[in-house]
């Protein structure tokens, strides 16, 4: 049985010629954070509004809890909570009236529910200030507090740390993995910060030009990206035999046949090229690399864009 | 239906589209008394007073202060970026603006208690003569008539102005001269089928004995116009609008 809340099958996006979303296979695992990566246009949004059928897709599927998305809308979006782009809410209303008004229509049964959602944003309760006199900040935390005010059990958050200050951005920061770890939510979040990406999510797939570029998990790519010392030989089986045999190290990917990595960096270079070429290894290049998450998102992504 | 009706009523809290409505209904109704009173030797009367407020009502400032309010809470949906929050609850865009449809109608109920007081009230003021229970159940009653045909009249330009952003201000300058024109055809034969000017044959409103109204031919007009929105409302809710 599948394990994936979320899961997309070459999705596809068009608007006239231009391709927003390519081909992309989503895989949002149950109760996980997942960060959605890519710069400004990258198709985060265009991707997360056809998850929500705000959006139809040009080919390709959504499935959610294992059911097409398309004719299980009824079933499927009470169970979701959303915030996309900018937050959407009734100028002449307080934050207090606007949530009544989504509560009615979502047949909230919780009499406290605006009151608990306004408390876990940080917004008064009954205040008489209109949603027109609000800040960003206080915008974005209402928009929140709608998308998980009828207890939903996945979250579809676009971009939600936009405009709030550095408190903010800490307090959504903990409200998010708290909701993840204390109560079992699902989260799917976009950003195009990566640093934001990388204190949050558990999985994380960038995206880049309407193409998802990587799917895994955080810790796999922070080892992909860590520091490490490459080596190109003829037989990369035998050199990691060599490595296994002579310096007791597992802690090394072979990418090909010619490539390896090799993540110990305290080991000597020079003896382990000399270790190759006693067991008829020829070495073409040895060198140690140094690149951070942000070097490698920037390489995958093509050099730029990525904050 | 009854959550969202609910919620649309909430909407319209410190709303000032509402208040030009108002204002525009108040203008209707001063003009009407200009028209009466700016004549020499003419004869000041409720009946003739809330006739001039049918005639301005439905000519000049019904139909597109209705197209105004109504096609302003749907747009308003696309400018505030409300939608996406409503589509995704889920609720279609049919049970929305059958919604707001609805409650646009309790708007043309308000405009008649309005319409229909101030119109007393002046009257009143002016010292008309005729004012008793049956001249006012009339001036009521044609008042209703008017305001609820008008009201069916613009339907089709309010749901078909309501699948686009900002698409409901030509819907406005529409209504205004399809409300306009019912001044040219309110004096022939073609009263029974324009469908601005049903409210006139239904209302048995004030005619020479040229014109023959004939209410069966108005009610189908009416019947067939509403046919149509609900069609209106099917494609609408068929086309691919992605937000």
């Amino acid at each position: 049985m599948s394990d994936y809340l979320i899961e997309t099958k070459q999705l596809t996006k068009i608007y006239g010629e231009q391709a927003a979303v390519k081909n992309i296979d989503l895989h949002v695992k149950r109760g996980r954070i997942y960060g959605l990566l890519g710069r400004n246009g990258a198709g985060k949004t265009t991707t997360m509004k056809m998850l929500l059928g705000l959006t139809q897709p040009t080919s390709g599927e959504v499935k959610i809890w294992r059911k097409t998305l398309r004719g299980n809308e009824k079933k499927l979006l009470p169970r979701i909570g959303s915030l996309i782009e900018s937050p959407g809410f009734y100028p002449n209303l307080t934050a207090t009236e606007n949530l009544r008004i989504f509560a009615t229509l979502r047949g909230v049964p919780n009499r406290h529910a605006i009151k608990d959602a306004l408390d876990l944003v940080g917004l008064p309760y009954k205040d008489k200030k209109l949603f027109s006199q609000y800040s960003l900040g206080m915008k974005q935390r209402l928009a929140i507090a709608l998308a998980v005010m009828h207890d939903p059990e996945l979250l579809i958050l676009d971009e939600p740390i936009n405009g709030l200050d550095p408190i903010g951005i800490a307090e959504v920061r903990s409200f998010i993995r708290e909701l993840c770890d204390a109560r079992g939510k699902t989260i799917l979040i976009s950003s195009h910060i990566l640093s934001e990406i990388s204190l949050l999510a558990d999985d994380v797939g960038i995206i880049d030009h309407g193409t998802l570029l990587e799917e895994e998990s955080l810790a796999e790519l922070e080892q992909k990206s860590s520091k490490h010392i490459h080596f190109t030989v003829s037989n990369t089986s035998q050199a990691a035999r060599v490595l296994e045999r002579d310096f007791q190290e597992n802690h090394f990917s072979v990418l090909d046949d010619h490539n390896i990595q090799l993540y110990n960096l305290t080991l000597p270079i020079g003896k382990i090229v000399t270790a190759f070429v006693a067991n008829g290894l020829e070495v073409s290049e040895a060198h140690s690399c140094e690149e951070s998450l942000e070097d490698y998102f920037k390489r995958v992504t093509g050099g730029e864009g990525i904050a | 239906m009854i959550r969202l009706i609910k919620t649309e009523f909430l909407k319209y809290k410190r709303y000032n589209i509402v208040w030009l409505g108002i204002v525009s209904i108040f203008f209707s109704i001063i003009l009407a008394v200009f028209q009466l009173t700016g004549t020499k030797n003419s004869i000041v009367s409720y009946a003739g007073l809330s006739e001039g407020v049918i005639w301005n009502h439905f000519s000049l400032f019904l139909p597109f202060t209705f197209v105004l309010v109504v096609g302003y809470s749907i747009n308003r949906e696309y400018t505030d970026f409300t939608l996406k929050n409503i589509l995704v609850i889920p609720v279609s865009r049919i049970r929305l603006i059958m919604s707001k449809i609805i409650v646009g109608y309790g708007l043309v109920i308000i405009e008649w208690i309005f319409s229909s007081v101030i119109t007393l009230l002046i009257a009143l003021f002016m010292g008309c003569e005729d004012i008793n229970i049956a001249s006012c159940a009339i001036s009521f009653k044609q008042l209703f008539i008017v305001s609820t045909c008008c009201y069916i009249a613009v339907l089709p330009i309010i749901i078909i102005t309501a699948g686009k952003q900002n698409r409901f201000l030509s819907g406005v300058i529409f209504s205004f001269f399809y409300g306009f024109c019912g001044i040219f055809l309110a004096d022939r034969n073609l009263v029974n089928l324009y469908p601005m000017t049903t409210g006139l044959v239904l209302s048995n409103y004030a005619h020479d004995d040229k014109i023959i109204y004939t209410p069966s031919l108005s009610i189908g007009v009416l019947i067939a116009i509403l046919c149509f929105s609900f069609v209106l409302l099917l494609v609408l809710n068929r086309k691919n609008n992605d937000l």
